[in-house]
């Protein structure tokens, strides 16, 4: 049952063209994620990480490999998949409530309205329907965005950067509340990033990677009990060794 | 105390909007002087440049009669026709092309191929096919207020964020769902800029079509009254025309303002 729903990645390459040359961005990248995993993945910006993402989610098709949900080969965009990305590309023009209205495609108003209330209160923003974007912290933003890639139940949820952007207590509060969201739910979770400690705190998994082109050089196991204390000795020398690992550069 | 204070308080508030009326009369004012100054020392004749205070009298003859009023009434009834249905067709068929490429590559050369054609120059043959009155100078204001609002529904279409149709591609949205929530308010902004400049042709446009004929409207008040010597009349007319203008564009610019609200809370006023 649990291996129906999993995520496979196999040889995994892509090339970009731009002006006649072509760049490698992916290079034989293969990773299995089982259902409601947390699998982060770090890398320098550029590294293409985020690419993976964008090859998961739908929105690019053109690449070499095979890529697997479910059993399935991904071949386009889908429910099944939410995604949250660095900014949180809410519609400036439509409220909170409008937006969320702007991610589910059927049902009735009940059943949308119902979905609405349950994740926005998932994400502690009950009370906030009537607000347009701009009138919103950047937190508060990412937060419907986050809701907003919940609402249609997506097996999988691909998060890119989702906190970059954010200061740093906003970050840790929101990295806070995805876990809780994680373990409520049974989503999996994989997680671009270039924050080692985000990477760690969250991940059942973190997989490092390198860049130009992007491969997998290493891949550690978190085995520490949840909650993580950041400041744990365990918890500090697995950052150490990310980190350490990130730093060998050939 | 405290009323010595708020008297102070209300003293600084009436001084501040006093001085920001006063900017803004002072360059009239200054021009109005010096247009006096020239017409006081006998340097032009009344015939070519009435003064002010001539001109002041034309106007108030001409609105106690009720011949402005006529007049620049019917000029304002020919544009609002004409802007009607430049906006109408504007706005659809910008949208059409927009959103179908199919109808881009097929219309797009044709309607590029029209645009530089000043909308004057076709007054030859739209009195042919409308007559003199009505029919031409409308045709004439909805050619030359439609190209500026259909290039800009065409704009505002092509600047939709890359970011908003990924998104919908992920979310699946449907293309209907897709125009009338992402496509159209994105190009809102634009849509409004297009009609604005579009009204602002399309008043310019009636005065050019009744300055060439015809025998009403606010433009052909002007020629009958140069060919009087009447030259307080034309510039009242002239001053006439630019106010009406400006007040038009202003209703606009309040409309616009009300319509994009969310601009205003997005960018914190």
């Amino acid at each position: 049952m649990i291996e129906n729903k999993c995520l496979v990645i196999d040889n995994l390459s892509k090339v970009f063209s731009s002006g006649g040359k072509e760049f490698l961005v992916l290079e034989n990248v293969s990773l299995r994620v089982a259902q409601h995993e947390f699998l982060s993945i770090v890398g320098a910006s550029g590294c293409g990480k985020s690419t993976i993402l964008r090859i998961i989610s739908g929105l690019d098709i053109d690449y070499k490999g095979k890529v697997t949900l479910s059993g399935e080969i991904i071949t386009g965009a889908g429910l099944d998949r939410g995604i949250v990305f660095q900014e949180h590309r809410l519609l400036p023009w439509l409220t909170v409530q409008e937006n969320m209205e702007f991610a589910i495609n059927k049902g009735n108003e009940e059943d949308k309205l119902a979905l609405i209330s349950e994740h926005l209160e998932l994400v502690g923003l009950t009370g906030f329907e009537k607000f347009y974007p701009g009138q919103l912290s950047g937190g508060m933003a990412q937060r419907v965005a986050i809701a907003r890639a919940l609402v249609n139940r997506p097996d999988i949820l691909l998060l890119d950067e989702p906190f970059g952007a954010l200061d740093a207590l906003t970050r840790l509060k929101l990295q806070q509340e995805i876990l809780d969201i994680w373990e409520k739910g049974k989503t999996t979770m994989i997680m671009v990033t270039h924050d080692i400690e985000e990477a760690v705190y969250l991940g059942d998994r973190v997989v490092v990677m390198s860049d130009r082109p992007g491969t997998i050089k290493k891949e550690f196991s978190v085995n520490l009990s949840r909650p993580r204390n950041r400041s744990d000795l365990a918890f500090l020398q697995l950052r150490e060794s990310i980190y350490r690992e990130f730093q060998e550069r050939t | 105390m405290e009323m010595v204070l708020h008297r102070a308080v209300a003293y600084t508030s009436n001084l501040f909007s006093w001085m920001i009326f006063w900017k803004k009369i002072v360059v009239p004012l200054v021009l109005l002087t010096i247009w006096q100054g020239i017409t006081a020392s006998g340097m032009v004749k009344p015939f070519l440049l009435p003064s002010p205070v001539q001109v002041l009298h034309a106007l108030s003859i001409m609105i106690y009669s009720g011949e402005l009023a006529i007049q620049l009434g019917t000029s304002i009834v020919r544009v609002l026709e004409g802007f009607a249905l430049a906006a109408f067709l504007g706005v659809s068929l910008g949208l059409l092309l927009g959103i179908f490429p199919i109808m881009f590559e097929l219309m797009d050369g044709t309607i590029q191929l029209l645009r530089p054609i000043p909308p004057i120059a076709w007054l030859p043959l739209a009195i042919l096919w409308f007559g003199i009155e009505e029919g031409s100078k409308i045709f004439i204001i909805t050619l030359g207020a439609f190209f500026p609002i259909f290039i800009n529904v065409l704009d505002g279409i092509r600047q939709t964020d890359q970011k908003f149709v990924e998104l919908s591609k992920v979310l699946e949205v449907p293309r209907s769902k897709f125009i009338l929530k992402v496509i159209i308010p994105s190009a809102l902004p634009f849509i409004i800029s297009g009609l604005r400049i579009g009204l602002g042709y399309a008043w310019m446009c009636v005065v050019a079509a009744e300055l060439s004929g015809g025998m009403k409207g606010i433009g052909y008040m002007m020629t009958d009254a140069r060919s009087l010597a009447q030259t307080d009349k034309v510039l009242v007319g002239m001053l006439a025309i630019g106010a009406i203008g400006k007040l038009m564009d202003s209703i606009l610019k309040a409309l616009e303002v009300k319509i994009i609200k969310w601009k205003g809370a997005f960018t914190g006023g």
